[in-house]
């Protein structure tokens, strides 16, 4: 379960430098002035000094050994937001518990609530006891609890800068944070250029630093890349990680292996066999507390241009070299700058909005009876859209995606359904009889995966059905399956990126959406109602219907 | 649920577990192996709540058998677990009296899932070459503990003796749960010496036990740094402290006392650090090396190269 191989902070990087010259720092061990680069796993890329000398403790062979990260100071700008106390806190006690956390860490709370770091404690415990993976434990709660600090500022204030600079020396001299950082953009995307302008001003970026953007990456194409350029002005790319927490979960990392490890799958991965491909993300709750900001976003920029888009990207992808980082977001670019809506607008997309209905037992508003939403808002809170992937392997074959709130059920889920049997047809059996076969990946929640197939019907001369054979992976062990944003907390302080989509992937996702977006704004039309608890408006459905196909009930 | 068959026979229990499926249509979870847990009787119940954790994180077919008085009238007394009894999937007990008793890999093998690995746990004693007992040589993955009840310190000679088995008894495909027990540790002490100033370490001490995760810590530092180590005796139930000298005369020390839960890391010329390390549990330990069924190549080279270099030169003393 290690985000890499144990060893490999034991290879030499000279051979990757190599054409970079004569090392220029080459200090003999025991000068009084440490080599900069042994701070950084050697294998880091960020590294512009000499390669530190192996470690000899670390062996390829050894594969049991997780790497931990070197000491560093992680600051979460919007510490007392929502995000921060729902996953970022929790994740980051889940990891202490685990022994995870590199020796000499820090958590520098950055926040617009006026609290001192008494209360930030305070309101990180209430985040642990009500988020927390794992049990309490109130020593590892302590020791965490000791190294959390709170500055109170806003980021359009270079005094917040100020103290958070003195509050980084600080941990470095303390709690030996060793001047590693890691700067969590936990806030809103307008606030993006504030923090990075802030922090290169008052001289708080340096070589190692690292930057962490949550989704979402824009609302468009021009804002994305006007995020961008703002971050690149403090930045190198090699030291933004953009979270997308989906790319964090074990299924869909389990997925990559799935179909490229298994010749009963990657074989038959393509358009003569599989007929089509649905990527459904379904919420059964409403907006919430997220009104007003939802309300600003609608469903298909929230998560259709981010998760979905990803998820599709990593289904169609053509196999990656390896799975390097670079590698990997090579695959997934091209993947993505392949996918095109699959017809006008009009006819490849539908949308809804929530209406009053009954989500299970209890009675749920409509979308424009919500807190902070326009009564007249023609947000979607569902959309659909069917795409073509301009690669001979998947000529001819559609991808659904469909995602909403108060929907059915809580499901995310990517299934691959194949092509009818033509024995079926032919042996009078009858087209009926069966379903496809169909390959589910379940990323949410009950992570696992099932295959539909087709088998005789006891007692009856030949008849023929579905069963489904399940798989699903345990969860309640401790250790077993680490929350996404554990895996990618770890992943960016040890600076591995493999999960992490690129500027690339941001773009491309935002090139396919925009004219989505574009056209239902000025259509004049609004999204079709959907009472809440069922799954989404006639037009979602007409989508699949249109082509002869319907949509599995996740 | 907990279904219990008297003086029965392998082949009812195995039908039963048939039955079982397609009656109450139980397990419907995939299972990536079969576990086979060899222990005494007064060893069972301990034994089932670590693998029953374990199979969480891999969904497994637990077989517990317990041979017992191998001269007494024969018979099979088995138990059936599934639900909320069983982990992830469904434990088989087989408790055996008379000659059947030194034939359990016959016993064993009906109970074995199609075409799944097979591991092997002792969680007590261990065989002296694990991968030639007869339930060994079922397994491609053979897990024995020489911690287990093991005296404190039972003096250097049996130390050396107890080390010795591991090295003698290897073959490639086991391991031993003292090692992995280490993890944790080992994994802190890779990262402590990437802090820079990095230098190169000229000596170290290990602090703990006499009993074998020390020791094995102590040969690992020696082999893998090639520099002398040396062990300090402690009284307490696991390591204490680990201490890397460098050659600028600076040293890393790991320090755990006495501690549950975290170790202080303290580097010459640095601020203590503070850093979680809670002891391993045995559900833990067991699941770590359920995660990887190939050979550990590591383990091989530890106790083949690494412990007999370590006793040869006078580690264990």
């Amino acid at each position: 379960m290690s985000p890499r191989p144990a060893g490999s902070g034991a290879e030499p990087a000279a051979s990757t430098n190599g054409a970079a010259g004569p090392a220029e720092d080459s200090a003999p061990a025991g000068s009084s002035k440490p080599p900069k680069a042994a701070a950084l796993p050697a294998t880091s890329e960020t590294s512009p000094n000499a390669p530190a000398p192996p470690n000899r403790l670390l062996d390829p062979r050894d594969r049991r050994l997780p790497h931990i990260a070197p000491p560093a100071a992680l600051v979460i700008f919007g510490a007392s937001g929502d995000l921060a106390h729902r996953r970022i806190l929790p994740a980051i006690y889940d990891l202490a518990n685990g022994g995870r956390l590199p020796a000499g860490f820090a958590v520098i709370g950055v926040g617009r609530a006026d609290w001192d770091t008494e209360r930030f404690r305070h309101h990180a415990h209430s985040a642990i006891s009500s988020g927390a993976r794992t049990p309490f434990r109130q020593r590892v709660w302590e020791q965490l609890a000791s190294t959390l600090e709170y500055i109170p500022g806003d980021v359009q204030n270079s005094t917040t800068f100020e103290a958070l600079g003195e509050a980084l020396t600080r941990v470095d001299s303390e709690l030996g944070t060793g001047g590693g950082r890691v700067f969590y953009l936990s806030v809103p995307p307008d606030r993006f250029a504030a923090v990075a302008l802030g922090l290169a001003a008052a001289k708080l970026v340096t070589a190692e630093a690292k930057v962490v953007v949550e989704r979402p990456f824009g609302n468009d194409l021009a804002s994305a890349q006007a995020l961008e350029k703002a971050l690149a002005k403090s930045f190198k790319p090699t030291q933004i990680f953009r979270i997308d927490h989906y790319l964090g979960k074990q299924t869909v990392l389990g997925m990559l292996v799935s179909r490229f490890a298994n010749q009963v799958f990657e074989p038959l991965w393509r358009h003569e066999y599989v007929d089509h491909v649905q990527i459904t993300m379904a919420e059964d709750v409403g907006v919430g507390s997220r009104g007003g900001y939802y309300d600003q976003l609608g469903v298909t920029r929230d998560l259709i241009q981010n998760h979905l888009l990803q998820l599709a990207a990593i289904t169609a992808m053509e196999p990656p070299k390896s799975f390097a980082a670079a590698d990997l977001q090579a695959a997934k670019s091209a993947a993505l700058a392949n996918l095109r809506l699959d017809g006008p607008v009009e006819l490849a997309t539908a949308r809804g909005q929530y209406a009053p209905g009954w989500q299970g037992n209890l009675p749920a508003r409509g979308y424009l009876e919500e807190d902070g939403v326009a009564a007249d808002s023609t947000t979607e809170t569902y959309a659909a859209i069917k795409l073509a992937v301009d690669t001979p392997r998947w000529q001819g074959t559609p991808f659904y995606l469909q995602a909403g709130k108060r929907l059915g059920r809580r499901a995310t889920e990517v299934a691959i359904v194949f092509k009818t049997s033509e024995w079926l047809a032919a042996s009078g059996l009858g087209v009926g009889a069966m379903q496809a076969n169909s390959l589910v990946t379940r990323i949410q929640p009950d992570q696992g995966m099932s295959l539909k197939v087709g088998t005789k019907v006891p007692q009856t001369a030949l008849a023929v059905r579905d069963v489904t054979m399940d798989f699903a992976y345990g969860h309640a062990f401790t250790d077993a399956l680490p929350d996404a944003y554990e895996r990618l907390i770890l992943d960016v302080l040890d600076a591995a990126d493999t999960l992490f989509p690129s500027a690339a992937e941001i773009e491309a996702s935002w090139r396919l959406i925009d004219p989505i977006e574009d056209y239902w704004r000025s259509s004049g039309e609004g999204p079709e109602p959907y009472p809440a608890g069922t799954w989404g408006p006639a037009g979602g459905q007409a989508l699949l219907a249109r082509d002869g196909r319907e949509w599995r009930r996740p | 649920m907990i279904i219990p068959l008297y003086a029965t026979s392998t082949a009812q229990v195995a039908s039963r577990l048939v039955e079982l499926r397609l009656d109450g249509g139980v397990a419907t979870i995939g299972r990536v192996l079969t576990l086979v847990v060899q222990c005494e009787a007064g060893a069972i119940e301990t034994s089932i709540q670590a693998a029953n954790l374990a199979s969480m994180e891999h969904p497994c077919r637990i077989v517990v058998v317990t041979p017992e008085d191998p001269d007494g009238p024969p018979s099979l007394d088995a138990q059936i677990r599934v639900g909320s009894d069983a982990g992830a999937s469904e434990v088989v007990v087989l408790r055996l009296r008379g000659p059947a008793s030194l034939q359990l890999d016959s016993v064993v093998t009906p109970m074995l899932l199609p075409d799944t690995p097979v591991v092997v746990w002792w969680p007590g004693s261990r065989p002296p070459v694990p991968a030639d007992d007869p339930i060994g040589q079922l397994a491609t993955r053979r897990i024995t503990d020489l911690s287990a009840g093991r005296l404190a310190d039972p003096g250097p000679a049996q130390r050396q003796a107890d080390l010795r088995t591991l090295a003698e008894g290897y073959r490639p495909g086991d391991t031993d749960l003292s090692w992995t027990r280490l993890t944790p540790w080992r994994a802190q002490l890779a990262a402590a010496l990437e802090i820079p100033p990095v230098e190169p370490v000229t000596s170290a001490t290990v602090s703990g036990p006499g009993s074998p995760a020390p020791d094995l810590m102590a040969a690992w530092l020696a082999d893998s740094l090639q520099v002398p180590v040396r062990r300090e005796l402690t009284d307490s139930d696991f390591l204490t402290a680990v201490e890397l000298h460098l050659s600028g005369g600076r040293r890393i020390l790991f320090d755990k006392g006495f501690d549950e839960s975290q170790a202080v890391l303290r580097i010459t010329g640095q601020v203590d650090r503070v850093v979680a390390l809670a002891r391993c549990s045995r559900a833990e330990a067991l699941a770590e090396e359920l995660r990887r069924l190939e050979p550990d190549e590591a383990y091989g080279q530890l106790v083949q190269t690494a412990v007999p270099a370590f006793i040869a030169a006078g580690g264990i003393a």
